[in-house]
């Protein structure tokens, strides 16, 4: 009892004089080595991730070509990163450019399976450097003469290692959108400008298989085609969320998975789920409201569809 | 499940038809049915968030007594609310399904707390604590260091009738623990006295031995009296928090491996210099280690868990 009337009575004086309590001292070189190698797990965790994003992103883009309107595009199939300012980007990223070697030219980060990208052969690493001859310095460079290639040749000048060559890629149409894999302190889906929104690891993580994360995605695309403003109106998230229903069921995936993962959203988000959002007040209603209303308005264009549509979200219990 | 076998290219065009306008003003009886049922759902859930937050920290509170100074307050082992206190968006599904209104509703009695022990029951409407009428359940449950001490005596209002409740004074480290509805993996001490855990958290930390972690270090920031986050703090909250999840008997071996993973999901973490106020993951993931083995070795020893001094 002495030793924990003393331990309380030092814990008293630590209070008093804000001094340390005995925690065990952490060397400098161990923490370094542990920061590279769980930097390294961080990387290897993100591409996986990133992989899955550009997959079902280009499967739902390439079942697009009709219902995407005019909103269309030559199809790479390759997702790219490219370093823009030389800033302090922390461990992360630099393990992860540093890792890929990626540079000031759009670098492959990740390929979808069957794709374009895939089927010409381009890895992790290659730097793309022209598209039939003009030279592209940006990743927004690249896209919008994407746009501009409807059929024919589609040659990238590719760099791997010092090594440079020509590669003649399959023109593939699909939708116009572009999605980056963002951190974020949400688990949240947007727009950044034009055609390129992005998804947060926080919304990868939350959508339970590849049926949920592809209703996310779809619904991203779907905005991003729709040309809808910043933090679209109620409306367009009607609309988006039925155009993004067709790119799953095109797609080949379960459309039905949109009701259980907005349903599940919205439980640890209830200001979502009708007007009344306290977050938002006197404001402009936010994106991803009235989740109720995208529900049934959901439900019934999958029974119009012919695709039974049950409501059996289960929600996240605590283990 | 799969759709079943239709053209592919069929169902989309259907699907892709424009949608009718959104209807305006009044919402139709199908939406309002399906906001009802959605903000249910979400209340349920809420409360499954907190009665789980309250199952882990009670313990760790009580146990915890003695390394807690006078940082110190009741333990009741309640969930309680009034209308003000629950979101704004759940409080009609709160007032329809468990009746919370102006008064102080209890929600949840954690078995073998002094709420249970008094004889206090979920539905109770508690009208007054010690002779003084309350009207937040921050009174009832001590958010704020309270200085009497001795039994609390309560007036409660169960199916109309009146009735009057001593619940044993069990008293524990401060402060309570609320759930706030947030995707960022995050806690907070906060300064008004309550211990803040995020929804996002409690999905994060899925085993109870990993919550217990994160919320022994934010009792220890309430009991270090840190006002302000510092690298330094930080690294004392991890050390005086571990042993007091240890003491509430959780498996304090999980917390190097959840700080590390911490570092895998949100790599921001790696850098002290990026995730400003804390130490980088790396640095919290080795102490904590260090920190495991001590207490391992205490215990194996037969001493006391309490945390060593300065060297």
């Amino acid at each position: 009892m002495t030793r924990l009337a003393a331990a309380a009575a030092l814990v008293a004086l630590t209070v008093a004089c804000q001094a340390r309590l005995g925690a065990p001292a952490v060397p400098p070189e161990r923490a370094e080595t542990a920061r590279t190698e769980l930097g390294a797990e961080a990387v290897a965790a993100y591409l996986a991730d990133v992989e899955r994003v550009a997959s079902i992103a280009h499967r739902l883009r390439a079942a697009g070509s009709t219902l995407c309107g005019d909103a269309t595009s030559a199809l790479l199939g390759a997702y790219l990163l490219q370093r823009i300012r030389d800033d302090d980007l922390g461990t992360f990223w630099e393990a992860l450019l540093e890792k890929l070697g990626v540079g000031e030219a759009p670098t492959v980060v990740g390929v979808a399976p069957g794709s374009p990208a895939a089927r010409a052969g381009l890895e992790r690493g290659d730097r793309i450097l022209a598209l039939n001859g003009r030279a592209v310095g940006r990743t927004r460079e690249l896209q919008a003469a994407l746009r501009h290639v409807r059929s024919g040749e589609l040659v990238l000048r590719i760099g791997r290692g010092s090594a440079e060559r020509d590669v003649g890629l399959p023109v593939e149409i699909g939708c116009d959108a572009w999605l980056a894999l963002d951190f974020g302190v949400e688990a949240s889906t947007g727009k950044r400008r034009g055609r390129e929104g992005y998804v947060t690891t926080l919304f990868v993580r939350f959508a339970r298989g590849d049926d949920e994360l592809a209703a996310v995605i779809a619904h991203e695309i779907a905005h991003l085609v729709l040309g809808d403003p910043l933090g679209a109106y109620p409306r367009q998230e009607l609309a988006a969320d039925r155009l993004a229903l067709g790119l799953c069921a095109a797609a080949g995936f379960d459309s039905a998975a949109a009701l259980r993962l907005w349903e599940r959203w919205s439980l640890e988000r209830p200001w979502l789920v009708t007007r009344n959002l306290e977050w938002y007040r006197g404001r402009r209603e936010p994106p991803h409201g009235r989740i109720a209303e995208r529900l049934v308005a959901m439900r019934a264009a999958l029974l119009a569809a012919g695709i039974e549509a049950r409501a059996d979200a289960t929600p996240r219990t605590a283990p | 499940m799969r759709p079943p076998a239709l053209p592919s290219a069929i169902v989309a065009l259907v699907l892709a038809v424009p949608c009718p306008a959104a209807p305006s003003g009044d919402l139709a009886p199908e939406v309002r049915a399906e906001v009802e049922r959605l903000q249910s759902a979400a209340w349920a859930h809420l409360l499954e968030l907190e009665r789980r937050l309250l199952r882990v920290h009670e313990p760790i509170r009580v146990q915890g007594l003695d390394l807690c100074g006078d940082k110190r307050s009741p333990v009741l082992g309640v969930v309680a609310a009034t209308r003000e206190e629950v979101p704004e968006s759940l409080r009609d599904v709160a007032a329809r399904e468990s009746g919370v209104d102006d008064a102080v509703r209890v929600l949840h009695v954690e078995p073998g707390f002094p709420g249970d022990a008094g004889g206090l029951l979920a539905g109770d409407r508690v009208l007054e604590v010690n002779g003084r009428r309350i009207n937040r359940a921050a009174r009832l449950v001590g958010r704020r260091a309270r200085t009497e001490r001795g039994p609390l005596r309560i007036v409660a209002e169960r199916e109309g009738g009146r009735l009057e409740l001593e619940l044993p004074f069990v008293e524990g480290c401060f402060s309570p623990a609320a759930v706030m509805l947030a995707d960022v993996e995050n806690a907070w001490a906060t300064q008004s006295g309550v211990l803040l855990v995020t929804s996002g958290m409690l999905s994060f930390a899925a085993r109870d031995d990993e919550l217990a972690v994160v919320l022994g270090h934010e009792v220890a920031h309430h009991v270090l009296g840190h006002v302000w986050s510092r690298p330094v703090y930080e690294q004392d909250a991890d050390y005086l928090g571990l042993y007091l999840a240890a003491r509430a008997g959780y498996d304090i071996s999980v917390a190097p491996g959840f700080w590390e993973r911490f570092g895998r999901t949100v790599p921001f973490s790696l850098d002290q210099r990026v995730w400003y106020s804390h130490p980088g993951s790396p640095e919290r993931a080795i102490a904590l280690r260090s920190a495991v083995s001590e207490i391992r070795a205490k215990r194996e020893r037969g001493v006391p868990l309490a945390p060593e001094p300065p060297t």
